[in-house]
Parts: C-alpha cells; structure tokens; sequence
C-alpha cells in the first residue's frame, strides 16, 4: 500500500468494495442449517432430551451409544455440516447412537442441581434405553464437561455401561496452565449464582474469548477473501452459528461445578459426593478410552489425562489426535482418524 | 438580575479558561510520562472527556433563571461557542498532537487532507452500515456481516492511528522516540474500549445516571463544590488508584460529618433507613467505580506496552531496510502481540484477583441494588424477582417430586402387572357335576 494520499484512497476504496460485496452475498445466504443428521426425539424430562439418530440400515454394534455434550455449548457442533458430521460418521461405520440435549435453562431452572442432571436426567435417559433396546447396559460416551459428568456417572452406576470414552475432558483441575483454571480459583460463585440464579451465556462466552482476545476481530479479517468459495463461507457461517447459540446455565449446578471440581478438585482426590454417593473413581472399571486433543488450549492435556492412574478399569487406552479443543470434531481429521478409531474400540468391546 | 447572570458567565468563562489551560499543560505532560518507566497518566485524558461532558450536560439542563437573563439564548449560544474555541484549542482537527509533529506547510496540509478524507469515509461508512443492516434479512448472514463491518471498523481506527507515522516509515526515519512523539492516546483508548467490553451493561447506565446526578448536586452548590475541588489532589502517577481512594475517603468522609447533625435529628422511620441505605449503596457504587477504573488502567497500560512492541519491530525493520509498505501486516503484527501480551497480563494472579473483587463486588452491589428498587416498588401490584425465585423453588421441589411419584407408579405397575401373569397361569380347578 501507498503510504499516500492516493494509497489511502484506493485503501478505502477496497475496503468499502469488500463490504459492500460482503453485504450483497450475506444478504443472499438465508439461514445456515447445523445438525441436519436426522433423528427422533424419543424422551424428555423438563428441558432436556433425548434423541435417536435415524439409521438406513440395521446397526452392526448392536449395543447402543449415548453421547453427552458439555453444557455450556450446543452439542450441533458434533454434527455441524454432513462432510464432517462425527455422528454421521458413527452411523455410516455401524453404531446405534442417541444423544443427549441439555436444552436452554431459563429463570424457573436456577435451583437444578448437578445430582438433577446426573443422577436424574442422564440415569433416567440411560435407564429408557436400556429398557426401550432390551439392553443390560451400554456404550457411553461424553465431551468436554460431558465427558467428567459421564465419567461421575460411571463411578456411581458401573453395572449399567459396557464401556465409556471421554472426549478432551477435564478431570484433574488443579493446573494453572490455561487461564480459565486459574480463575476458577479465585471467582466469588457465590456471588454470582446468588445474584444471577442462572448464569448468562455471554459471561461464559466472554471469558472463553478472554483466551484469544482479538479472536472476534481477527477471524473476520479472511472473511472478505470467502466471499468467492461459497462453501467455505457457508461453514464459516456454521461455526459462527454454533459459537453464537450458547445456552445460560443453571445456578446450583453452576455452583458446585465449580466449587467442589474446579476450585476443590475433589473428583480426582477422591472426595468428591454427589447426592447419596461418594463418588470413588476406581469404580470406573469398564473399557475406558480417553481421547485428547494435542494443541487443546481450552482443556490441556494434563487436565486429561490423569485420570487413566486413578480408575479401576484394566483395559483402558488414552489417544491423542492432533487438533484443538474444538477442532478434533470438526476438523478433516475427524472423519479420517478419530471416527473410525472409535468405532472400532467400541465394536471391539461389544 | 442582570448582574448575576453577567457574573455567572464571567465566572463560567473564567473556569473554561482556567481549565483549558490546566488540561493542555496535563497533556504535555502525559504525552512525556506516555512510554517512560512512569505509570502512563491516562488519568488526564479521561479527566478532559468528563469535564467536557459535565460542560454538555450542564448546557442540556438549562440552568439560566430565564426570568433573571436578559437574553438567555444569547448567553448560551456565547457560553457553546467558548466551549467549541476550548475544545479546539485541546483538540485541533481531532488530534491533539496534530501541532507537534513538526509537521509544517505541504506536509501539514497533506496530513490534514489524509485526515478529513478519512473521518468523512469512516463517518459516511458508518451511515451506510446502520441502513445496511436494517435491510438485511435476519440470521447468520446478518451477524457474520456485523462483525466484518465491526472488523474494518477497526481496522479503519488502527489506520488513522498510525497514519501520522506513514512519512517517516516511507522515508525510514521512523523510530520509537517518533512514534511517541505522534501517539493519539484518546483514539487509542477508544479501540481498547472497543476491544474490551469491561464494564457491565447495568453499571454503564448506573456510571451516567450518578454522573448526571453528581452535575447536579454541583450545580446547585458552587460553593460546595469548591471545597471538593480543593480537597481532591491530583494523584501521583505512580500510586494513583490507592491515592484516588484516600481521596475519595476523606470527601466521603467529610460529606458524611456534615450531613450527620441533620440526620441525628430525623426520627427513626423507614425514610431515614432509606437515606441510609442509599448513601451506603452509593458509597459502595463508587468504591466499585474506583476499582473499576483500577481495571480498565490495568488493561490500558497492557495494551500500550503491546502497541510500544509493535512500534518496536518496525522501528528495527525501517533500520534493517525490510519493506514495511502494507499497513495489513502492521494491522496483522498489532493483533498478534496484543493476543501474547493481554494473555500474559490474565494469567497473573494480580489479574485474576482484580478480576474476581471487581466481580465479587459488582454482584454484590447488583444485589442490594434489587432489593431497595423491591423495597421502592413493594406498593405496586407488581411480583418481584424475590417472589419470583422463591416460586421457582417452589415449582422445582414440586417437579422432583412429581418425577419421585411417577417412577413409584411406573414401578409399582410394573410389580403389578408381573403378580397379574402369575394370576392368569395358575390352573383352574374342573367343575364336578351334580348328577356324576
């Protein structure tokens, strides 16, 4: 660029061309559709459900899957567009696969607990399979905070699971390395759950963006050069989407979510009660397969990985994928090396 | 009459003066405390945009007794035109440090052309943005459109921020102690404020509601005033925020000892409490103004080391004669070190102690807020968020226990449809007949 007068006119010049061609194209797109993979909705219990992929052809496992996402993000992200759909992938490779929709927690939610989701919702929708499939048990498996909850789950319920796998889950937070831990140790919850009752998605969104602060400037700077590939604009469309639909989360949840794992880590010492139960992590004593991601900035890798040494379970594997937090789904990978990897440990196990 | 107002607008006039000169001196001052070893005083900027704003909001409330006036349209229109003359004398062309880069003739002209040029685009763009987007068909288009125009917003921003250091990149005279010499701190404060969202939404209306108020209470008491001009020493830059509590303390302190004599001969009723109360809360709004600030000075002096940085590298690539033609991949390098500065500033513990007071404190604030507007609206036929959460309890316990209920009966008519199967099997005896 001319550092001139000149130079800056015709730097204006581009700029306004981009936008108004960026105006004329997005106009254009209607809205973008995420989590197309067609399923039936076959439970409900208040705000969440329960959904049944739709298979063409019988199931080869025939030991049904039940995925859990994290809370705080729409679970779309799993089946974001059809070329790079881990649950299509699941179907396509032979599994019978049912997930879990937290739903959107509004004000009369504030006072669910941890106990209400695990012990309530995730028990009662691992029971209707179990009863609906004429199946003992189970293959679980969970993402992120789906993942430690299903992990809870395990250790409480172990009869009920043939197998589980965590997907870049937390376990151990006693780490300083991603900001978010360090936080969580300082943060007044209490204040907020007081105050609030549900936490604002936008508060989580915020410090999830606090992690990459010119993120929400920077990635808009290519978007003007998609404006040609109308498939790339679409999947950035779809991202985009699925990072702006972010449910709020219930209050007391919230509260002990963070007090009794993040602050006191008490999951991974053995403390840890839910309800009734000490929650006692040698239980676990399933197949376990833990997949982390190599570049996950959001949960590390040393959040991960602990929990290997405290299970019970003797055949238990740990996979590291390249990518980040996000990217082990979505990403090309996903459908080449994670999809059927798991498959396979799954079936293998049946 | 007439005299007190021709007083009051020598009086006025006299302040502005006082002011202008004041604030010019604080910012020279600021532009050589800017990048040394000092605390940068971005305390002085803002201290010009409040006082211009109190000079606004005193204008939009009308204060001139109309009946004591002689002409009181020409006495605000002579009060506006010095403050126009006051501005421009602190910000000539919007840039206060137009006049020092020793720009003179051509070069001045051109830079002044560059400039306008720039601001009547940008101003223009903006127009065009707000009638785009109400044209624009709702869903992830619209966002996706949103941020990009947010997007070139800043970058548009970031380009008039360096424009003035164009020429001495180009002829590679460009170095640190000349980037300093040109840095618009108030266009770069207003990026940072774009960039960061730190003050809650609830607590931005509350900041320009007590503004307004505080305007007000002055307004009415000049004299008062005074006395808390007089007790308000200016902070030393290298300990200002304990320094602006101390402060703050001593006038709230002062305030409070001479509104007591008044308060001592209320009798106790639920009036007085709520005096009370409101001066408490109002206490504690700004204690958490004040920490506020202490965050948003955090984050400020985070993001001028980061720029300093960026100054840096080109200053070493202008001498090592790289090319540094493309304000892209100055844009593109300011990202980037603003990304690895920022996310060192968050991982320390003063941050996220800071973080954590300021949060702990806002909701606490946000709290007792609630309850005194429940306490003010009590009479209305209205149901507050109090009454509210006690009946989500309530609807919460009754749906567990409605759940409770529901698996005992699937339960129960599970063990009573097995006891009916066993029933049904059990063989009948035959019937004998009489006559056999």
């Amino acid at each position: 660029m001319n550092m001139t007068t000149g130079g800056i006119m015709e730097e204006m010049t581009k700029t306004s061309e981009r936008l108004i061609k960026g105006f004329e194209i997005l106009n254009r797109i209607e809205d973008v559709e995420v989590a197309t993979t067609p399923k039936d909705l076959v439970w409900q219990s208040d705000l969440v459900k329960l959904y049944h992929y739709k298979r063409e052809t019988p199931a080869t496992c025939k030991i049904p899957v039940l995925v859990s996402f994290a809370m705080m993000n729409r679970h779309d992200v799993l089946d974001l567009q059809p070329d790079r759909s881990l649950m299509k992938k699941f179907l396509d490779l032979g599994l019978d696969v049912y997930l879990m929709d937290w739903g959107y927690p509004q004000k009369q939610h504030r006072y669910l607990t941890m106990e209400d989701y695990i012990l309530g919702f995730m028990n009662d929708a691992v029971d209707f399979i179990r009863k609906s499939t004429g199946n003992n048990k189970i293959h679980k498996m969970g993402i992120c905070q789906g993942g430690t909850f299903s992990a809870i789950y395990a250790a409480i319920f172990p009869e009920k699971l043939q197998t589980l796998t965590t997907y870049v889950a937390p376990f151990d937070f006693s780490g300083n390395e991603c900001m978010l831990y360090k936080w969580t140790k300082d943060i007044d919850v209490d204040a907020m759950v007081d105050t609030m009752g549900i936490i604002p998605s936008k508060m989580i969104n915020d410090g999830f963006g606090m992690l990459k602060p010119s993120a929400e400037v920077s990635k808009f700077l290519g978007l003007p050069g998609m404006m040609d590939d109308e498939a790339k604009l679409t999947n950035f469309l779809r991202m985009e989407k699925w990072k702006n639909d972010t449910p709020d989360l219930a209050g007391e949840m919230f509260r002990k979510y963070i007090k009794d794992l993040w602050r006191d880590n008490k999951l991974i010492k053995g403390e840890f009660e839910l309800g009734k139960y000490k929650v006692d992590l040698k239980k676990i004593t399933m197949p376990f397969l833990n997949i982390y991601a190599t570049e996950d900035t959001i949960i590390p890798n040393s959040s991960t990985t602990p929990i290997n040494k405290v299970i019970g379970s003797k055949d238990k594997s740990d996979i590291a994928f390249h990518g980040g937090h996000i990217g082990v789904f979505v990403g090309s990978k996903s459908q080449k090396e994670l999809a059927p990897t798991v498959v396979k440990w799954v079936m293998e196990r049946s | 009459m007439e005299n007190n107002t021709k007083n009051l607008f020598e009086t006025m006039a006299e302040m502005q003066k006082q002011a202008v000169e004041n604030l010019t001196n604080a910012s020279e001052k600021m532009k050589k405390d800017l990048f040394t070893t000092n605390i940068p005083n971005m305390v002085d900027s803002d201290i010009f945009k409040k006082w211009y704003d109190s000079q606004m909001s005193f204008f939009n409330q009308n204060k001139v007794d109309s009946q004591n006036a002689t002409n009181p349209m020409e006495f605000f229109n002579t009060w506006m035109n010095n403050q126009m003359e006051a501005a421009k004398t602190m910000f000539p062309n919007n840039n206060p440090f137009a006049n020092n880069m020793n720009l003179n003739g051509n070069m001045k002209n051109n830079y002044d052309n560059m400039l306008n040029m720039l601001n009547s685009w940008s101003g223009s763009m903006k127009n065009t943005y707000s009638e785009m987007m109400k044209n624009m068909n709702a869903g992830s288009g619209k966002e996706a459109f949103s941020g990009m125009f947010n997007n070139a917003d800043m970058y548009v921003k970031s380009f008039e921020l360096w424009m003035p250091m164009f020429k001495s990149i180009q002829d590679k005279t460009f170095t640190l102690d000349s980037f300093k010499e040109q840095f618009n701190a108030p266009l770069f404060k207003d990026m940072m404020d774009k960039m960061f969202n730190i003050q809650p939404d609830f607590m931005k209306n509350m900041s320009e509601e007590a503004k307004a108020n505080m305007y007000k209470m002055v307004d009415s008491n000049k004299e008062m005033f005074d006395k808390m001009k007089n007790m308000f020493n200016m902070p030393n830059s290298n300990d200002i925020f304990s320094q602006l509590f101390s402060n703050y303390n001593n006038i709230n302190a002062k305030i409070n000892s001479s509104v007591s004599p008044l308060m001592k001969l209320m009798p106790d009723s639920s009036a007085k409490q709520s005096i009370e109360t409101m001066s408490e809360l109002a206490n504690e709004f700004n204690i958490f103004n004040i920490k506020n600030n202490q965050m948003q000075y955090m984050m400020y002096a985070t993001g001028l080391k980061a720029i300093e940085d960026v100054a840096y590298s080109i200053s070493n690539k202008v001498r090592n004669g790289e090319d540094v033609s493309d304000f892209k991949n100055i844009y593109n390098e300011w990202l980037s070190t603003n990304d690895k500065n920022f996310v060192e500033l968050f991982k320390t513990d003063e941050y996220s102690k800071m973080q954590s007071e300021l949060n702990s404190f806002g909701m606490k604030l946000k709290q007792k807020i609630n309850l005194q507007m429940e306490k003010a609206m009590e009479n209305l036929p209205l149901i507050n968020r109090t009454e509210m959460d006690e009946l989500y309890k309530t609807v919460y316990e009754l749906k567990k226990r409605i759940t409770v209920l529901e698996k005992q009966i699937d339960n129960d008519s599970m063990i009573n449809t097995s006891a009916t199967s066993v029933t049904e099997t059990k063989p009948v005896a035959k019937k004998v007949s009489k006559n056999s």
